[in-house]
């Protein structure tokens, strides 16, 4: 094994100085990362790589707070999942964001895993976690899951690359339509986060419009009263989803005003079920209109041979978001 | 799984608790066996894909049920002191016993493990068409 640096900056700004050098990686809880360096995943044959220590109690006045400001949640992307989970404005104000958070990996994780980490973490697709396979997002020519075994792949954008995007928080800051700072040495920008995931059929080698050390610096999300987050997994705890979806609600009453519909693990993105959304506007949300919007929701799927099976769980997923969203309402 | 009933002979019990104990385990692994245990080959060049507990399911401490047991002490006098073995006894029948329970809560049989979500809508008819 190679060796690789460690640098613990004392501030943002120097952590995003030494995130500009060529070979840096920012590190915060580590877990995607560890895994990615010990997979061979991390740029084989690049510069020598060093590990920018973002996990320091002197980042997290800047970059591990949480405030609220005009009607919105600021979160820093340091923020624990488990603090996420548990903390009451995230609850009241963003409750598909606690749900993610606290039904994720395992206490443990959650304790070490960080918002941004969680975020910019690389899909969990076994060609691309295995170096035997140089598959089309290592920059290779062939996806070897949509001939191979995709039993878990992706049910939509999965002509050119079959992954699913692994984040939960991600998925429901869709829902709930965030936006996120971002900053690098060199200035800062904000994005929507409808801008931020970038589709295998623009990109097949990314996942987000992350420049090399750019950073999320904050997550600003709109507070909302309905909202709501469902998974569907074979074990308990500790696995993978193998449907998601996170739903965000405007109503009048039980009028739907607006309406933003994601699923997850359906993708290589979180991705909006815009026909569902459509559906539900003017509609009282009940048992029914959930139900027909979460058909909607499926609809135009692409399943690969042994993976339709996603379908009927994603509905599900979303028909159960949608009804928990407005308990109480 | 909610709950599980294991009726076992294993001759004398010459420590009830860690008799229990083996019994537990079995049960667990049987469990595990029903519900998630699967190598996964690609069909092409037969790597394992999954040979990591990541993506390797195999049940958690969130996935075990209850688990009483009983034994029956039948004495035959096989050996000195009577006791036959158990610990993979237990792990015999309990996946088939999973699996009677599926059948008996849906209506259909399934014939292989592990019984996955997907195998279970299969088995139900409920898979959106063309696909197998």
């Amino acid at each position: 094994m190679r060796p690789i640096g460690w640098v613990d900056p004392d501030d943002a700004k120097a952590a995003l100085a030494e995130g500009a050098k060529a070979g840096s990686l920012y590190k915060a809880g580590g877990i995607d990362l560890i895994d990615r360096l010990k997979e061979g995943l991390q740029e084989p044959g690049g510069p020598p790589l060093q590990l920018v220590n973002l996990r320091r109690p002197a980042l997290e006045k800047e970059l591990g707070q949480l405030r609220q400001e005009k009607g919105a949640l600021l979160l820093g992307p340091l923020l624990t999942l488990s603090r996420l989970a548990a903390d009451e404005q995230v609850v009241r104000q963003a409750r598909a964001l606690a749900l993610a958070a606290g039904q994720a990996a395992t206490p443990q994780v959650r304790a070490a895993a960080t918002l941004g980490g969680n975020l910019c973490q690389r899909p969990r697709c076994w060609y691309l976690r295995s170096d035997l396979f140089h598959c089309r997002r290592k920059g290779g020519q062939h996806c070897f899951a949509i001939p191979g075994e995709h039993e878990q792949h992706a049910v939509f954008d999965n002509e050119v690359c079959a992954v699913v995007h692994p984040s939960a928080t991600g998925c429901a800051l869709l829902a709930l339509g965030a936006r996120l700072h971002l900053r690098s040495a060199g200035g800062e920008r904000t994005v929507a986060i409808d801008d931020f995931f970038v589709s295998s059929a623009q990109d097949p080698t990314r996942e987000n419009v992350l420049r090399a050390g750019e950073l999320i610096s904050e997550v600003r999300v709109t507070a909302r009263a309905h909202s709501g987050y469902e998974k569907i997994v074979q074990k308990q705890s500790f696995d993978w989803p193998l449907a998601e979806a996170a739903v965000a609600l405007e109503l009048e009453g039980r009028e739907v005003r607006e309406a933003r519909v994601v699923l997850g693990h359906a993708a290589p993105t979180p991705l909006r079920a815009k026909k569902a959304e459509q559906f539900l506007l003017g509609r009282a949300l009940d048992s029914a209109s959930a139900a027909e919007a979460a058909r909607l929701a499926v609809g135009g799927a692409t399943p690969l041979a042994r993976n339709a099976y996603k379908l009927p769980l994603l509905e599900a997923a979303v028909k159960r978001a949608l009804l928990s969203a407005v308990e109480g309402a | 799984v909610l709950r599980v009933l294991a009726v076992h002979d294993c001759g004398r019990p010459i420590n009830r608790l860690t008799v229990a104990s083996q019994i537990n385990g079995g049960v667990i692994q049987g469990i595990s066996f029903a519900l998630h245990e699967q190598r996964i080959l690609d069909r092409h060049t037969g790597n394992m894909l999954n040979a990591d507990l990541e993506h390797y399911r195999i049940a958690g401490a969130r996935d075990i049920p209850v688990i009483e047991s009983i034994l029956i002490e039948r004495y035959l006098g096989r050996s000195n002191v009577d006791a036959s073995g158990i610990g993979e006894p237990a792990t015999v029948p309990t996946a088939a016993a999973v699996a009677n329970a599926v059948h008996h809560a849906l209506g259909v049989r399934l014939r292989e493990a592990p019984l996955t979500p997907a195998r279970i809508l299969a088995a139900l008819g409920r898979l959106p068409g063309g696909a197998r």
